[in-house]
Order: structure tokens, then sequence, then C-alpha cells
């Protein structure tokens, strides 16, 4: 895989981020790509900077005719501005598998590390799936795009990271949402409570298992490990009691894995 | 032995801390004639596989770094029979306290199966003094097949760094690996690309010292820096027959496929009478 290189075309602010546009020149990487996965950013060592920005993938879209293109959320900070040449390396890692049939499904993330899950909900929506959302931020500015994801989802829930869990147990047991597959997106304890309790309901869980957000991160391409996490399967068939956990590389291996693994010992 | 080697050393190694699991670069493209590195493997050790890379301060120019995290010789075996089976070879690296431990680890991977994919065993000598290195390496050089390329790995920060150099070879290296890595406290380092400088100045003590004949002189491996082909070709000009990538590839992991082209054309052909410890542009430089 060599980088492509690609050109913002345009840069519209959604709070805390910048819902960032780039025509890629070479379409094949990206007919195949999905929410969940990654694409890095490579850095010039000549500019001081040793790490290379990691992103999630918010959206990919290949045209015959205008060609294709690749969204991306970037923190306003950044100050991406039109017209700036960015070489990418992706799409990275394995994404979310989408549902083979339209059922209701529920979506929940937390903070920036929602991302996945602003393009998730348009692919979804794409194939009759009933969406809802679930969201938790501490500042509502963190919010993810909220217009782009009311326009999508059926409901769209906000809630303060404390009141997440209650929301959550309410919703999954709401007859109005019935969800038949939960997908999550966020920091890790936040993934392992929602798997937990989707579990517990006998709800398969898809879960994108890496924080861009926090410091575990540090390469995105799997090679440094900086983001290897303990799950509970060791990759031998069926879990049975007494078999211990292994060491996950999520850059690698996943990021999207079944919610089983994140959890110690699941209900079913 | 002659003071080359076996076999001319690969143009691109890679640092074994960098590349925690070489599976991830082999998804990124083609890793033909480029030793996966393996390890660090010291004796006694009972994990099974390599753990993540710790970080501890992202700085200007580099990183604050714990040392990488050993593995038992399973793991090692493990990973060279991944790579056999996709017909590359690998760069056993070795650590350990005793110079038996690095023997006994030497030996168990040379037995096994998997042993034939071995490409080039480096042994990390790093704040090792001279005498160290001479017993260590005889007693490497002792198990290891007679035709396996030896690296030595040694610190450009080292005050006797000619010293270890010269024993390294003493002792069967084939090849020194001149680390331009700062050590920031116990297995704690500093790298990235602003120690190319701390690299290139290893590689031109140990240039002038073999010119001096202070000692018999070895391919050289650049290890400090090297992060984009001018990096790596500042590096050629100094004396190093080929360069290592660490942490450049978690900055951008292409760079290895565009530093490797670039090696391989500025390398000097098959034939060419340069010394190993000489560059083209000092011959033409120094009086005669």
């Amino acid at each position: 895989m060599v980088g492509t290189e690609a050109v913002v075309t345009s840069v519209r602010a959604a709070g805390a981020h910048d819902v960032v546009s780039l025509t890629v020149p070479d379409a094949s990487p990206w007919v195949h790509a999905r929410p969940g996965q990654l694409v890095a950013v490579p850095t010039d060592p000549a500019t001081g900077r040793v790490l290379p920005e990691v992103h999630w993938l918010a959206g990919a879209h290949v045209d015959p005719v205008h060609g294709a293109s690749v969204d991306l959320l970037l923190p306003v900070q950044r100050q991406t501005a039109t017209g700036e040449r960015v070489r990418l390396l992706g799409p990275l890692g394995r994404g979310f598998p989408a549902p083979s049939a339209p059922v209701p499904v529920l979506l929940v993330g937390h903070g920036g590390g929602a991302v996945p899950l602003r393009w998730l909900v348009e692919v979804l929506r794409d194939r009759g799936c009933p969406v809802h959302v679930l969201l938790s931020a501490s500042d509502p500015d963190l919010h993810l795009d909220l217009v782009h994801l009311r326009r999508h989802a059926r409901a769209v829930l906000l809630a303060l990271p404390e009141d997440l869990p209650a929301t959550l147990r309410r919703v999954l047991d709401d007859p109005a949402a019935d969800p038949a597959v939960v997908y999550a997106a966020g920091p890790v304890p936040l993934l392992r409570g929602v798997a937990e309790e989707a579990l517990r309901r006998g709800l398969p869980v898809r879960a994108a298992a890496l924080d861009l957000d926090g410091p575990a991160v540090v390469c995105g391409t799997g090679l440094c490990g900086a983001c290897d996490l303990l799950v509970h399967d060791d990759g031998r068939g069926p879990r049975q009691a007494g078999r211990a956990g292994r060491v996950l590389r999520p850059c690698l291996e996943g990021p999207v894995v079944p919610g089983e693994w994140l959890v110690e010992e699941p209900a079913r | 032995m002659s003071a080359r080697g076996p076999a001319p050393l690969p143009p691109v190694l890679l640092g074994v801390g960098a590349v925690s699991d070489p599976r991830a670069l082999a998804r990124l493209g083609d890793l033909s004639g480029i030793p996966v590195p393996v390890g660090p493997v010291e004796a006694g050790v009972r994990r099974a596989r390599a753990p993540g890379s710790v970080v501890h301060r992202v700085g200007v120019g580099g990183l604050d770094h714990d040392d990488a995290t050993a593995v038992s010789v399973d793991a090692a075996r493990e990973l060279l029979g991944w790579a056999a089976t996709r017909g590359l070879g690998g760069c056993l690296v070795v650590r350990g306290t005793t110079t038996g431990d690095l023997a006994a680890v030497v030996e168990q991977v040379h037995r096994s199966l998997e042993g034939d994919a071995v490409m080039a065993v480096e042994v990390d000598l790093r704040g090792a003094d001279d005498q160290t290195v001479l017993r260590c390496m005889s007693r490497v050089r002792e198990a290891a097949p007679r035709d396996q390329r030896l690296l030595a790995r040694v610190s450009a920060t080292d005050p006797a760094l000619v010293a270890c150099a010269r024993a390294a070879v003493a002792g069967g290296a084939s090849a020194v690996v001149v680390s331009g890595q700062v050590r920031l406290g116990p297995r704690r380092w500093w790298s990235g690309p602003s120690t190319a400088a701390v690299c290139l100045a290893g590689l031109r003590a140990l240039r002038v010292a073999a010119a001096e004949q202070r000692w018999p002189g070895a391919p050289l491996v650049a290890a400090g820096g090297v992060h984009g082909p001018a990096a790596a070709l500042d590096a050629l000009a100094e004396g190093a027959a080929s360069v290592q990538l660490g942490s450049a590839l978690w900055a951008d992991p292409s760079v290895l496929w565009t530093v490797r082209d670039a090696v391989a054309a500025g390398l000097p052909r098959a034939g060419d009478d340069v010394p190993p410890t000489q560059s083209r542009t000092d011959l033409a430089q120094e009086p005669s």
C-alpha cells in the first residue's frame, strides 16, 4: 500500500470538529472502505513531528463521474484549509460489518471517539435499518455533527457521561427502539460497559476498540503496539471457563471487534 | 571470514523496538530482501508475544520510550515460521545478562525447524564494556552456524565506541550497528530524527578510527535518525553500508520502501574496491 495524495476540497465547521472532504486520485482503495476504518496522515520529520496523525474515516464516496472523495472529522485546532494537500495511508483495519437484514440498530458513542458512527448511521439507513443513536459528551461542542446524525437516524439521544449507563439501559429496554444489533465507538471502558449491557440482553455487539483521543495510539498502523488491549478471547474457538485472555492489537486485528471480546464473562 | 562478512548486508534493516509485529508492516508492502525483526529474545523469558511499545513523551524531533520488552524463544520461532512461509528471513535480536544466556538463545533457535529462516543475529551490546562485548560475541559466534551473519549493536554515545567495535569484530561480528539512541535512564531511550547527528558522529568516529587502523573495520549499520532517503544517504556518505529504520516507520511506514530504493541506488556496486568503513567522497578528499 502506498500513500494517496489527497486534496482538501471543502471544510465545514461542526462544533469542535471540521468536516473535511478530500478528493483522492485513485478510487480503487476506497471502493470497499467501511465505517470503523482508519487513515494515517504521515508526518515530515523536518517539521520536528515524529508521529503521524491518525483519524477515523468519516465517509468515502466513489462516483464514476465525479471521482472518489473521502471525509474526515478533524479537530478545529488543526486549521485545515481548502486546497491543502494531505497524504493519506489507508483505509486501514477492519470496519463495522453491516447486518445482513434491515433490523433496528443502536449506535452508542462518546465525544470525538464516535466519529465512525457518523458514517455508519448513513450506511445503515441506506440498508433500511432504523437507527437509534446514543451519544455522550462532557461538553455540548464535543457532540458529533448532530445535524448530519439527525438527518439519518430515527432518534438521537444525548447524555452526560455519568448518565450514559442509565440511558443505555432505558434505550435497550425500550420497545419503541427494540434494537437487534448494537454498535459502539469510544473509550474502551465505555465499550466494555455497553458490551456487558447488550450481551446480557442477548444482543450482538460490534465495537471499535480504539480510542484515538486517548494517549495510547502512536502509529495507527499496528507497528508500535501502544494500543494493545487485553481481551477475553484466546482465539481457540468457543470460549470456555478457565481459559486465559490474549492481547489484541486493535490497529492490526481490529479496530472493530466482537463485544464478547471486551467483557470478562458474557451473559448469554 | 572477510571483513565484509559472509554476504552483503541488506540495504535496510528494521529496528526491533519499532516493529513489534512485522505482520502489520507486511500488509503495507513487499518485505522481500528485508529481514523481519524477531525479538528481542532473552533466555528464561516466557512472554509469548512482543508487547506494545511504551512511549512516555513525544517531543520535538523525537520521543522518550522504554526499551523493547523481551520475548521467549518460542515466540521468536513462531515469528520466524511466519516469515519462512512467506519466503522472508528474520533478524534475530538477542539480549542477555550473561554470555551463556545469549548463546543458549541462539543455539535453541538454530536447532529448531525455523532456524533456517534466520538471516542475521543482532546482539544488543549497548552499554557493555569492550571486554564484555568480546566475550559475548565470541560465545555467540561459537553458538551460531559458521556462515551466520552476526551484528553487534553498540551505542554511538559510548566513549569507548571504537574499543567496543574492535572487540565486536574480534569476537566474530560481521557488522556493527551504530545506535544513535540516547539513553535517558535504565531501559529508557530517546529516539527519532533528532538522533541523526549522534549516529553520524558515531559513524564518523569509526570511519576515522578504521583509517588510523585502531580497529580492523567492518560494515557499519546506521541506526538512529534515519527518517528519509536524505538521512539514509547522509549515513552512507559517513561510511554506513546499510541503515536501520525504527521510529521513522511509526511516522510513515512507506519510508521503508523509499529508503530501500535510495540506499540500493547509493551503495557502491559489487566489485567496487571501497573499504567498508570509507565512503567514496572520503576517498576523493583524503590526501594520499
